[in-house]
């Protein structure tokens, strides 16, 4: 490998080209209409326009991607995450065209990307799944027949999924024919596949997932868990590892089914097979959710804590090497945790926000690592996804990681779009996130004890009230103040006078 | 400056101000957009907007229902004249690759049906009157 397209936009893609870079290859970025100056395309030594701003018309362009990598001189393909990073038949295209495809081969993708054949698969490796139906007949009555079959609460999913998308949860039977139709149509438009199939929900799951790495001769590592229960909508919004009191046998045994599960598949680079964990301590019960053949959104944390850099780990595998380090090599080490940072408006519903980043400053410091596609002065637009950075700090505890957390989320100044900065740090504070304990000593050190650490998958949702409304906030006059200050001033140089005293002409808005 | 609540505001460089009230005391980053301020005190975001924008806003009256933010319509569930029940969906958008039903707020009658399937909807501009 000399030369790599990153088939990829926004904060993966500049993560990516800075890996290649640092392994001494060149990088090529595709971007879209909309995308002329965004910092991947600043970023990558060469840079090709593959379509307009919608995606299916640019980074879900196979002829188009595949047509730059040739013109380019690449002989490599990132797919990144999201986009084609989990298309088969994209795979596939690459080898037919001689690039190396940085990422299990196609069989292995459409395997998994399939969650039927997958949960086969997790089946037949031993490795236990969530009770559930896959409707062979796809029509609307029966998969509503599989749904009554398995039970209220049932979830639907789209067999091609991910990212929540095309999932329904139904709790009575009068919800069935809507969440039928709707989960099907969705999938249809995001995966071109509008097959379902229907799973036995579990109550106040937490999401468990483990990292794993395979080389092409046949040897399979993990790099521990992460813990991802912070969703809302079943979209990550704060990730952590190691995962909070989870006991070392559970610990023991979550990984080895990962591997288990890797090995049965013959999977090769980076991936992660996702569980839900039910219960609390030793007596808890894991049941694999999917496996996922890309790189993640969440993996700065896992390289935090394991000292492991994934993007390099994927490149050499990619090309071949034999994995150069053992099971035994990896170990975990402090405490890591990531924040998503999205132009979402926590007051109504976390409704994704458009507009122009008027400042952006990013935080920095020991422990402090922020992963991000863009920059100050772009416009965010309703065409791609709307997080705009992963903040990810590291520190010896969980306590420590908490709080610098809080403390770079401060420091993060971003203005002309509404974000979910307040709300993630509403979200931190909040009992069950901090487990707080007089007189305890850190989660990690107590490990599997009487406390239960009760966050799990739904804590957002049953949250979301208190969380999308600003606390009383005492900080209103002096933000009214600074805004008549911003107004008086033209240049931020001389500061005039407040007229009127005691009219308040301006309606102030906090989030 | 001292504003009528007490506070002190203090010109810092590169768009921030020092704000002070006698026991506490923030640095605040703040631009200008027009005559909309946006402020990042501590962890808290306010948007400042006019008065007059606000009201106009509000102006549309409870019987229009609009977007949030800019959409593609992909399905109309309902025509011009007929009853709905709270909760029924009228109009699915889609944003950000998600599906956002607009669902009726109250039992009524639909008045106008404001757009057609395949259309780009913005925010603030009604898509079905009650």
């Amino acid at each position: 490998m000399r030369r790599v397209l990153i088939a990829n936009r926004g904060e993966i893609a500049v993560r990516i080209i800075r890996g290649c870079r640092e392994r001494g290859l060149e990088t090529v970025a595709i971007f879209s209409d909309a995308d002329r100056d965004a910092p991947h395309v600043l970023a990558a030594d060469r840079a090709i326009n593959v379509g307009p701003a919608a995606a299916s018309a640019s980074y879900l362009n196979v002829p188009a991607i595949l047509a730059a990598a040739a013109e380019s001189g690449a002989d490599a393909i990132h797919p990144g995450y999201g986009f084609l990073s989990e298309n088969a038949a994209f795979a596939e295209g690459c080898a037919k065209a001689g690039l190396t495809f940085i990422g299990p081969p196609a069989s292995v993708i459409a395997r998994m990307g399939s969650k039927t054949a997958a949960r086969a698969a997790a089946v037949a490796a031993g490795v236990p799944v969530v009770p559930g139906v896959v409707p062979i007949d796809q029509s609307p009555a029966a998969i509503a027949d599989a749904v009554r079959r398995v039970g209220f609460p049932a979830l639907i999913k789209a067999a091609a999924g991910g990212g929540g998308k095309g999932m329904r949860i139904v709790r009575s039977n009068d919800e069935v024919a809507e969440a039928v139709e709707s989960a099907s149509r969705e999938a249809t438009r995001a995966f071109a596949d509008g097959a379902v199939y229907v799973e036995r929900l579990i109550d106040q799951p937490r999401h468990i997932e483990v990292q794993i790495l395979g080389d092409q001769h046949g040897n399979v590592v993990h790099l521990f868990e992460r813990d991802c229960s912070l969703q809302r909508r079943h979209q990550k919004v704060i990730e952590e590892t190691p995962a909070p009191a989870l006991a070392p046998s559970v610990r023991a045994a979550i990984t080895a089914a990962a591997v288990a599960a890797a090995h049965a598949v013959g999977y090769v680079n980076a991936g992660t097979v996702e569980f839900i964990l039910e219960g609390h301590g030793e007596d808890a019960r894991f049941y694999f959710l999917e496996m996922n053949t890309r790189l993640q959104v969440e993996h700065p944390v896992t390289e935090l804590v394991t000292g492991r850099d994934l993007v390099h780990a994927q490149l050499r595998v990619a090309d071949g090497e034999p994995l150069w380090f053992t099971q035994g090599d990896v170990a975990q080490r402090g405490h890591a945790i990531e924040c998503r940072v999205y132009a979402e408006d926590a007051s109504r519903g976390l409704l994704p926000q458009s507009g122009r980043l008027l400042r952006y400053v990013e935080p920095n410091g020991p422990g402090v690592r922020v992963d991000s596609g863009v920059r100050e002065g772009q416009l965010i637009g309703v065409d791609y996804d709307p997080m705009l950075a992963k903040l990810i700090v590291y520190a010896e505890t969980r306590d420590a990681a908490l709080a610098r957390m809080a403390q770079a989320l401060r420091s993060f100044a971003i203005l002309g779009v509404r974000h979910n900065i307040p709300f993630l740090l509403r979200l931190l504070a909040l009992p069950e996130v901090m487990m707080r304990v007089a007189g305890a000593p850190d989660l990690q050190v107590r490990g599997t004890t009487a406390l239960e650490y009760r966050v799990d998958t739904g804590l957002i949702e049953r949250r979301l009230a208190e969380l999308s409304t600003p606390a009383d906030d005492a900080l209103l006059a002096a933000a009214a103040a600074v805004g008549t200050a911003v107004q008086l001033t033209s240049s931020a140089r001389a500061i005039g006078r407040a007229d009127a005293a005691g009219s308040d002409p301006w309606e102030t808005i906090s989030w | 400056m001292v504003t009528p609540t007490g506070w002190r505001v203090t010109a810092l460089a590169d768009g921030r101000y020092r704000v002070e009230d006698g026991s506490r005391s923030f640095v605040a980053d703040a631009v200008r957009d027009g005559s909309t301020s946006w402020i990042w005190i501590d962890g808290h975001l306010f948007e400042i907007a006019p008065v007059a924008t606000a009201r106009a806003r509000a102006a549309h009256g409870d019987e229009a229902l609009m977007p949030q933010m800019s959409a593609k319509v992909i399905r109309v569930l309902v025509k011009a004249g007929q009853s709905v029940a709270i909760g029924d969906t009228l109009v699915v958008l889609e944003a950000m690759k998600m599906e956002l039903p607009i669902r009726a707020p109250r039992a009524g009658v639909i008045k106008a049906v404001r757009c057609a399937e395949g259309d780009l909807v913005q925010p603030g501009t009604p898509v079905v009157d009650m």
